[in-house]
């Protein structure tokens, strides 16, 4: 029973580091832009998908599919901002409606290109390593620690590097940060640009361990913004935090109750955790 | 070095600057004074960038600001430290110091800099590496002037830097002021707090729903009468 357990919780962290890359996403998005971009998951497909067609169809080596389809993403990233949301910055609802409006027509792009059949990824590294009995896939691994790096290497960029800094304190009160000569419009689009890039990275390394669809974001989008508000809107390391207890409460809760209400678990987790600190867990940091 | 020249700003249809016009020179103290909504921070926001003019001019060490970026005013030396303090909160003393010097190109010298304001304010350097919003007002206060002085300015806008803090601490800041000044500093400063502004302002210009009403020097006009018995209680 406790190596199930154990099993569910290192899923969790998993799962959790996945939700946690497409959280950081939306709260920088939000921190910098005022607007919650459910387009992330579309994003995260999209970068699913690229990376299938540079590895498997083209035959390119695994990370450099990867690498393609994040600069890939980044693009579209990047034209989506310059054509739309660049008109969104600080409405909530307009943005809403602008980013629901590009699940569809990315989802509608892809099912027209790559019809509904799922797609698999030849194995990209196959093998499992068995810690005292505990069976983990070498690629899970991997993907995980990718993740971390990710996250903690963001964090670091926002808290030791002049742009990141730019960053933290436009996200804290943009007017003085103009005032410090930070050119503010450039900085959206690039933190926008990220966010992308990151919710690229999340489904390229997705497609390694799981079949792709094209409404596959639509899950992750929702678990991201559950767990950048059970961390605290603005966090980066409360994206991760909240990414990994929201994946362990539904691995663990999955164990004891029935797993059809998996979904239902996080987010009984989110209101407690709002009861007792509703500015979320990590709140007041970076 | 700063020439305004009949500036006209408004909110909506709301005007709220009719067409006024100023000058200040290098090195020196010049302060607004006037009720509350007479202008006098929109004056100042004008000036930095931050709200649009509807015309007038403005020119800044002989370049002509009206159309140009905050961020671009900063470059040219124009520095705005905004009413309420507005520091970074979740960041410490030293990353708020820091992001004060970020439009500068010699960012190696940055840390001399630091130094520098921490000597001019030494109980910034006992707070280095504390929460700026964890501190008192008159200690952010503090900040937000260093944070100002970080971006080496040639002109500061100060807005209302007195708000909201002890008389002592009003004093030392009266005397920071005078200090900048003698290095060289012009300091244009809005206050609601006459005594204060008039005590350590060469000039002052008091604005009045919009309009300069009367200007000259500081202490000459600490005395005049109308003066005396609008802003100074007496």
């Amino acid at each position: 029973m406790s190596q199930l357990i154990i099993g569910q919780m290192l899923n969790g962290v998993i799962v959790g580091s996945l939700y946690g890359i497409i959280a950081l996403g939306v709260t920088l998005t939000f921190g910098l832009t005022g607007i919650v971009n459910f387009a992330l998951g579309a994003f995260m497909m999209l970068g699913a998908y690229t990376t299938w067609y540079f590895y498997d169809v083209l035959g390119l080596p695994y990370a450099l599919a990867v690498l393609g389809a994040v600069c890939a993403v980044s693009v579209v990233g990047y034209v989506s901002d310059r054509a739309l949301f660049q008109f969104t910055r600080g409405n909530l609802v307009n943005g809403l409606l602008v980013s629901i409006g590009m699940i569809s027509v990315f989802e509608a792009l892809v099912l027209a290109a790559f019809t509904t059949t799922p797609k698999d990824l030849t194995y990209v590294l196959p093998g499992a390593l068995n810690i005292a009995g505990i069976i983990l896939p070498k690629i899970k691994i991997v993907v995980c620690v990718v993740f971390l790096a990710v996250i903690f290497g963001t964090y670091l960029a926002l808290t030791r590097t002049w742009l990141g800094r730019a960053a933290f304190s436009y996200a804290q009160n943009p007017e003085a940060a103009a005032l410090m000569g930070v050119h503010t419009g450039r900085l959206q689009t690039i933190v926008v640009v990220y966010s992308t890039a990151l919710a690229g990275l999340g489904g390229g390394l997705y497609a390694s361990m799981y079949s792709i669809e094209p409404t596959i974001g639509s899950g992750y989008i929702l678990k991201a913004v559950e767990a950048a508000i059970l961390a605290g809107v603005g966090s980066v390391i409360g994206a991760l935090g909240g990414g990994i207890i929201l994946g362990i409460s539904e691995n663990i809760g999955s164990v004891f109750l029935p797993s059809a209400f998996r979904d239902a678990y996080g987010l009984v987790f989110l209101i407690a955790i709002l009861l007792v600190r509703p500015g979320g867990l990590f709140g007041d940091r970076p | 070095m700063l020439d305004v020249t009949d500036l006209n700003v408004s909110y909506g249809k709301q005007k709220v600057l009719r067409g006024i016009s100023f000058e200040l020179r290098q090195g020196e103290v010049v302060t607004l004074i006037g009720p509350n909504a007479a202008g006098k921070s929109t004056t100042l926001r004008t000036l930095a960038g931050l709200k649009r003019s509807d015309s007038g001019k403005i020119a800044f060490d002989g370049g002509d600001m009206a159309s140009i970026s905050t961020a671009e005013r900063v470059k040219c030396g124009l520095v705005l430290v905004p009413e309420g303090r507005q520091i970074f909160p979740r960041m410490s003393v030293h990353e708020n110091l820091l992001m004060g010097a970020y439009h500068r190109s010699d960012r190696d010298h940055v840390e001399d800099d630091i130094e520098r304001i921490f000597s001019m304010f030494p109980r910034l350097r006992e707070r280095s590496t504390q929460r700026a919003g964890s501190m008192s007002g008159g200690e952010q206060q503090m900040l937000a002037i260093g944070r100002g002085l970080m971006s080496r300015p040639k002109l500061m806008l100060l807005d209302e830097p007195t708000l909201g803090l002890a008389p002592i601490i009003i004093e030392e800041l009266g005397r920071i002021i005078r200090n900048l000044a003698k290095e060289g500093l012009a300091i244009l400063l809005a206050e609601q707090n006459a005594v204060m502004a008039l005590g350590c302002a060469d000039r002052a210009y008091v604005l009045q729903s919009g309009d300069i009403v009367t200007s000259g020097d500081a202490k000459r006009l600490s005395e005049a009468p109308e003066v005396k018995q609008m802003y100074l209680g007496a």
